[in-house]
């Protein structure tokens, strides 16, 4: 049980809680990328890579936004995102308070991952690098890295995101390179020593990583996209399709085998 | 202790094996949430509410979790409309799981629409939303007028074979609104729906939902919805009660049934405890139950209420 010194929850297992986040920093990283730094008003607890927060405006409008980085102790939070419409245009512009629910996404990585790991993702997957790349370090592991854009002009300098001491490679391409990027890299002479394929994206993008897994016989490990709308598992719209998951509870994360009738895999693995 | 116990019961002339369902509103509007449900165990699976017409709800944030325990939500009744009700009610059936059809409607007509459509698709009852605090011109607002009730109630029960049931909010007027609702054909009562609140994000100085308004759920509430099973079953006794608001755990449930109630709905205790939810409940009253010396769960039904 989570608490702080005037929240009481009752004994109902990890509850959720609810905080407001003060801006202490926003910033636009490239054309289209924001980071924000915002100070919390209480800890809403342990952060696992790929977990998220419901952040927003109060009486305007909430979205789902993967944690970049936590800092406990100072109860500092980093999310990074895409801006793309009216909501995310505001979180990045000059506003004091943000409200934040979470932390969502029960599944934590550290279940699943193995030694060496090649992260393949995009879009809104680029805001899990900072948390993934210093849980990494924690744990003595080796991260490489695919980072895919929509266009080259989203290409941003990635040293803004993510602390570049770390073991591995970062590559940066755009969607219509990867089948080429990946085929390199499923010819490249390290490629057996992955033991996780980690990846996050759309559909088409997790298919080719859990395949990409099956082929190097590696552990597939993937982190969907869908819909959230209430983020505790009461609503049903972030149901995995043809799957029996709820993504804010049962996800962030899932093995390709769990998710093998929603991706269409042949294999199941 | 070797005593048998019996946790099974009968309500809506459905057998269950025992008196634990979810909550409308608690998954349960596409075929993949039977499967969930299922693995929470409840006895019966209650739909989301159906409309006739496919409605996308209120727009985020719908929710916020209080710090007194309770959950506030504003939907706003999300649902794909009648074209969704084959499916899970479908996907239900296949897995010998009985269902119950929520429907909410603005006008007698729709919810008379829709229940058919729901009887036609294969719903073994149906339970009228009367009741839904936060969307308007489909709930509350008709829930509050005894007449209103009377007629919905009536319209439907005449127009399909399988049970009704009228979920109803908290108003002063209660027990009249109950009574309208059981002499126009309901053959049981949900009581009570979520609560009309608000919750105010102090830093912001804006109420949080987008909808200003909610329905609170959760243990808060627990004592108000047991207050109302008891004062409603004490002036219609034998009648059937499904109770509904903040049951947790067995001891909330068991209140509920020595106050009048024969099945029980949960919807914060399977958000929070989710598989584990329903199998501890059932331990709590079977050791209860044999606490008490009391063989079968139906006996304890309405005990607090012996005048």
């Amino acid at each position: 049980m989570r608490s702080s010194n005037y929240i009481t929850m009752y004994d109902l297992g990890e509850g959720f809680l609810y905080t407001t986040g003060r801006v202490v920093d926003a910033q636009r990283i490239g054309q289209r990328f924001c980071r924000l730094k915002l100070r919390l008003g209480r800890d809403l607890g342990e952060v696992s890579p790929f977990q998220f927060v419901m952040a927003g405006l109060p009486g305007e409008f909430e979205i789902p936004l993967t944690v970049s980085m936590y800092n406990r102790e100072k109860l500092i939070l980093d999310l990074f995102f895409k801006v793309r419409e009216y909501s995310t245009e505001k979180l990045c512009g000059s506003i004091k308070y943000i409200s934040l629910r979470g932390f969502y996404g029960k599944n934590r990585l550290n279940l699943v991952i193995g030694d060496k790991v090649l992260y393949i993702t995009e879009d809104l997957g680029f805001s899990s690098l900072p948390l993934l790349i210093s849980w990494i370090k924690k744990n003595s592991k080796v991260l490489d890295v695919i980072m895919v854009f929509e266009n080259e002009s989203e290409i941003f300098e990635v040293a803004k995101l993510i602390d570049m001491d770390f073991s591995g490679r970062i590559v940066q391409c755009i969607r219509s390179d990867l089948e080429e990027r990946l085929d390199l890299v499923t010819k490249s002479t390290t490629s057996n020593t992955w033991k996780t394929i980690l990846a996050a994206g759309g559909r088409e993008l997790l298919k080719k990583a859990c395949e990409l897994a099956y082929e190097l016989g590696a552990e597939g490990v993937i982190a969907p996209y869908t819909r959230i709308k209430c983020g505790i598992g009461a609503c049903g719209y972030c149901i995995i399709p043809r799957t029996k998951y709820l993504l804010c509870v049962d996800g962030p994360i899932f093995k390709c085998s769990e998710l093998a009738s929603y991706l269409g895999l042949e294999h199941g693995d | 202790m070797n005593m048998e116990i019996d946790l099974s019961i009968e309500v809506l002339g459905l057998r269950l094996i025992h008196p634990l369902m979810n909550a409308s509103g608690i998954l349960g509007h596409m075929p993949e949430h039977v499967d969930i449900l299922k693995s929470y165990g409840v006895s019966a699976i209650v739909t989301k509410t159906f409309t006739l017409k496919p409605r996308e709800g209120h727009k985020e944030p719908i929710i916020v979790e209080l710090p007194n325990g309770g959950i506030l939500n504003s939907m706003g009744l999300p649902n794909p409309g009648i074209i969704g009700l084959e499916r899970i009610i479908k996907s239900a059936k296949s897995r010998n799981i009985p269902v119950i059809v929520s429907v909410g409607g603005s006008s007698i007509k729709e919810f008379s629409e829709v229940a058919i459509k729901a009887e036609e698709a294969g719903a073994n009852a149906i339970e009228l939303n009367l009741s839904c605090p936060h969307t308007k011109s489909y709930g509350l607002e008709l829930g509050q007028d005894p007449l209103i009730v009377y007629e919905v109630v009536r319209e439907v029960s005449g127009s399909i074979k399988v049970p009704v049931v009228a979920k109803l909010g908290l108003t002063d007027r209660i027990i009249e609104i109950a009574g309208k609702a059981l002499e126009a054909g309901a053959r049981a009562l949900t009581l009570i729906n979520t609560i009309k609140a608000m919750y105010i994000d102090i830093f912001a100085a804006k109420p949080f939902l987008s909808n200003i308004y909610g329905g609170l759920s959760g243990p808060p509430i627990h004592p108000i919805a047991v207050r109302v099973v008891y004062d409603v079953y004490r002036e219609y006794e034998g009648i059937e009660i499904i109770a509904a608001g903040g049951a947790i755990d067995w001891h909330s449930v068991a209140e509920f049934l020595l106050a009048g109630a024969k099945a029980v709905q949960l919807g914060t205790a399977l958000i929070l405890k989710r598989e584990k939810a329903i199998p501890e409940i059932l331990k709590g009253l079977y050791v209860w139950l044999g606490e008490l010396n009391i063989k079968s769960l139906k006996e304890v039904v309405g005990l607090a209420n012996r005048k």
